[in-house]
């Protein structure tokens, strides 16, 4: 291909740079594909790497706290807490938690949400709504959760802004999903998203030693959760501010 | 060819495809603007339209019907140049056409359903049919499957015609672009329960779309577009294609990890996100030393007076869009409170206008110039205002929209993430401070602004070069006289043709 | 709840790394017309952009607390921003064929004298 009539130094020739572009895109799209089988692993749930946790979690209290090692906030799974008090295996908190995602999804919610952070901005982010504080307390949290997603115009508390969610018109099992899906969303490991975040008020993150045993068998393949994960975390969870969180992710190879 | 009438009958079968292409993606373009209007005003009059055209479903059919029209602007452009650059005509004429009403039909009952069915029960079928809820990519699987086999049907046309024609760089690297372009569309096409794994696919199809794939597919569109209309060397122009593909690809590929930072993803993509996309404005700096070079070598004598200006607003717009505004907010000790804001927003709409838009039309000025005869279309164009105009309300619009989004989002990040820490609560306070009231009003007026650009831009695309009898100024040729081969054989085609 | 002050400081190096690669841009495009015209003010200009950019980085730099990698991939920048421009300067000359030598002696003049040449074929 190269013209005859023109000297072209060798690191300026077409066939040089054809080259180089096929090895570049090459390369990068390996090692794009490698980290992906290790992502892909890690962020299986229930997985050992504990990022992302498995379904069953919604049987626990779950705690946002920050993490002095990582100098970022973190997760926390805290002791047995069921969701609507009824406690699910693996496979049944795998299946309403995939119904709620369905649910969520067909609803289009991330066109006004966002959702770990992307989506629409028309309406708060869904990442930590289980914890919100504008829940109340821990106590009211799941009836609360139910009205409003059951009508949530006449429920809306739109803070002066007058956005209303619309009404959804979801079933009774449907509410449920979701707000299952919300509380196993909240246990993710965003590693540290939202910065600063305050759960609303929650009973301890620990727990005596009995009932661990007992909590890990039922939960199967998943980590054992009834213990907190996290080494460092202090409880209750702490409201104290949270410096800098965010800005100090030296060294995050 | 009649000079400054319609020419239709007498173009080509591709280049019909690439008018019929390209008119659609202004409908498109068109529906997009009318429906963030809609979108814009719901933010300062919330009841608007509340439970009958929600916001949601607004703003889906705002960024579907962008992503829509400037895939057809893109195939548009392809079957425009694809006869001209294999040297022989379209392969499969009829399966061309065929296709395009086809993927035309199906893209409207999309939007159809979306606007009267809206969202269905939470279940496979709802996702299937109605509506896949997820951004971007909403599509209903049924559609997804449809856009796949007219993309197999589309890659065919274009592949088999190279094929039984000649290959090029350029070609080339367009035909490699299309396969990555369709199989990252796969990606995006599975239900998971695990909302990591979901994200984390859903980025491949639009990262790797957006910015990968589409730079690469604009580059080749450019540089063909170089040749045709500034004369410029072939080998030279392949030459600085390749270039790009290794810049581009080379930090746009693992600059995916900048959506991986919050999704659940391990810590390590913190450091190779922040690392390959802090490198990705370089590659655009670069690339204006090129055009710096170019311009001053050769003396600007367009033959497309417009195309040439919305050119130039390309590469502004993509420097400032993609790598101005990107740079931002692209390190993680940043992005932590930007991210999800209306500083997304602001980057969002200032990036895909400068690097998108403004190249498909510069590329449709090019083709109504031929359409209307070869007609003249350098300076002093008879109604010569209306493309200016149209060119500066649409970017004073844009730039003035994404100013605004900006301060909405500094105060959104300033009141809702950091002293509010991400609560609901500290949500609407950020939603409710006069600052973010008064962003969302001027937004909305750029907004107005900006549509009113966009139809008088489609007026000058009906007008420009009508009853104008002079001919299209000569294209300076690059002063050298080609010495390839293939050169010749083009000029041969272009002859004969 | 974050210190208002660290909001500003992220909204500061939000705003510094975007003027930063304006600079960068601005580097870029006096070099190339430094090389085209020959103009020593163009090369001035060019090296002040360039030397603001840095400033940019080490405020950036600052406001964040930087430190490790984030420091490093900021040295890197630095350097990529100062050598990629010249690069693609140099490779412009060499892929239209123009030895990249005849910009070195008496920078512009040589370059200039060239541009006429290619005018007048």
């Amino acid at each position: 291909m190269s013209e005859p009539g023109i000297p072209t130094e060798w690191w300026a020739s077409e066939n040089f740079w054809r080259k180089c572009a096929i090895f570049v895109t090459g390369f990068m799209a390996l090692v794009l594909v490698l980290l992906t089988f290790h992502t892909l692993t890690v962020i299986e749930a229930g997985s050992e790497a504990g990022r992302v946790p498995a379904y069953s979690v919604i049987n626990h209290r779950i705690g946002y706290v920050m993490d002095d090692e990582k100098r970022r906030m973190m997760p926390v799974i805290g002791p047995k807490a069921p969701l609507f008090g009824e406690e699910l295996t693996e496979a049944e908190a795998m299946a309403l938690v995939d119904h709620g995602k369905l649910t969520v999804q067909a609803r289009n919610c991330m066109n006004c949400h966002t959702i770990l952070g992307n989506g629409a901005y028309y309406a708060p982010d869904l990442t930590k709504a289980w914890l919100d504080p504008g829940w109340g307390n821990e106590q009211a949290r799941e009836l609360l959760m139910t009205m409003f997603l059951k009508d949530p115009p006449t429920n809306a508390r739109t803070f002066g802004t007058g956005r209303r969610m619309p009404n959804q018109e979801l079933t009774d099992a449907e509410v449920r999903a979701v707000i299952a899906y919300l509380k196993w969303m909240s246990a993710i490991d965003t590693n540290g998203f939202p910065s600063g975040f305050k759960p609303l008020p929650q009973g301890p993150l620990t727990e005596a030693p009995q009932s661990q045993s007992g909590a890990s068998h039922a939960l199967g393949t998943s980590p054992p959760l009834a213990q907190p994960r996290r080494p460092s975390t202090k409880s209750p969870p702490p409201l104290a501010s949270a410096p800098a969180a965010g800005l100090s992710m030296r060294g995050a190879t | 060819m009649k000079i400054g009438k319609i020419n239709y009958s007498e173009l080509s079968t591709a280049q019909k495809l690439s008018v019929k292409y390209f008119t659609v993606a202004m409908v498109l373009f068109l529906a997009q603007l009318i429906f963030g209007l809609v979108a814009a005003w719901q933010f300062l009059a919330p009841d608007f339209l509340f439970e009958v055209l929600d916001f949601n479903v607004n703003r889906m059919v705002h960024i579907n019907a962008m992503v829509v029209w400037m895939l057809y602007g893109f195939i548009g452009a392809i079957f425009w140049l694809v006869e001209d650059e294999s040297g022989v005509p379209l392969v499969g004429a009829w399966l061309a056409n065929a296709t395009f009403y086809v993927l035309t039909v199906a893209v409207t009952i999309v939007v159809l359903v979306y606007l009267f069915v809206q969202s269905g029960p939470g279940d496979a079928w709802t996702l299937w049919l109605i509506n896949e809820g997820r951004e971007y990519i909403e599509a209903p699987r049924w559609a997804d499957i449809g856009i796949v086999i007219c993309m197999v049907a589309f890659f065919y046309n274009v592949a088999g015609t190279f094929v039984a024609g000649r290959w090029s760089g350029i070609s080339g690297v367009l035909v490699l672009d299309l396969v990555a372009l369709a199989g990252l569309y796969l990606a995006g096409m599975f239900y998971t329960t695990n909302l990591p794994m979901d994200q984390y696919w859903w980025w491949w199809v639009i990262h790797l779309w957006v910015e990968a794939t589409w730079e690469v597919l604009v580059g080749c569109i450019m540089a063909w577009g170089l040749i045709k209309t500034l004369g410029a060397r072939r080998r030279i122009v392949t030459t600085w294609l390749y270039v790009e593909v290794a810049l581009m690809f080379g930090s746009g590929i693992l600059g995916l990890g900048h959506h991986y930072f919050w999704i659940g993803t391990p810590e390590y993509w913190l450091g190779i996100g922040g690392f390959f996309s802090a490198l990705e404005p370089v590659p655009l700096v670069a690339m204006v030393v090129h055009a710096v070079y170019d311009a001053g070598r050769h003396s600007f004598r367009s033959s497309n007076h417009p195309a040439l200006a919305w050119l130039i607003a390309h590469a502004f717009g993509n420097f400032i869009g993609a790598g101005v505004f990107g740079f931002m907010q692209t390190l993680p000790q940043i992005n932590m409170f930007t991210h999800g804001t209306q500083w997304s927003s602001s980057h969002g709409h200032l990036a895909f206008f400068g690097a998108y838009t403004t190249i498909i039309v510069a590329f449709i000025y090019l083709t109504i110039q031929r359409l209307r005869g070869d007609v003249w279309m350098s300076g002093d164009l008879h109604g010569g205002w209306r493309w200016k105009w149209s060119l500066g309300l649409l970017h004073v619009g844009m730039v003035g929209m994404s100013m605004a989004l900006l301060i909405a989002g500094y105060e959104q990040s300033f009141i809702e993430r950091a002293m509010g820490g991400s609560t609901w609560q500290a949500y609407f306070d950020g939603q409710t401070q006069p600052w973010f009231i008064q962003a969302m009003w001027w937004r909305m007026i750029f907004g107005v602004i900006m549509t009113v650009g966009l139809v008088l831009l489609l007026v000058d695309f009906v007008k420009i070069g009508a009853g104008d009898d002079r001919p299209i100024r000569a294209v300076p040729s690059e002063a050298i006289p080609e010495p390839e081969a293939q050169s010749e054989e083009l000029a041969e085609a272009a002859a004969g043709s | 709840m974050v210190e208002p002050e660290v909001i500003h400081r992220v909204a500061g190096a939000a705003l510094l790394g975007g003027v930063m690669v304006l600079f960068g841009a601005g580097y870029a495009i006096f070099h190339a017309l430094a090389g085209l015209t020959g103009s020593r003010g163009m090369a001035g200009a060019s090296i002040l952009s360039y030397g603001l950019l840095c400033c940019c980085a080490v405020g950036f730099a600052a406001l964040l607390q930087l430190a490790d990698w984030w420091l490093a991939l900021m040295g890197l920048l630095l350097i990529g921003y100062f050598v990629v421009p010249r690069f693609i300067w140099k490779l412009s000359l060499a892929v239209h064929g123009e030895s990249s030598h005849i910009n070195n002696e008496t920078p512009g003049q040589a370059t200039a004298k060239d541009m006429e040449a290619s005018r007048h074929e």
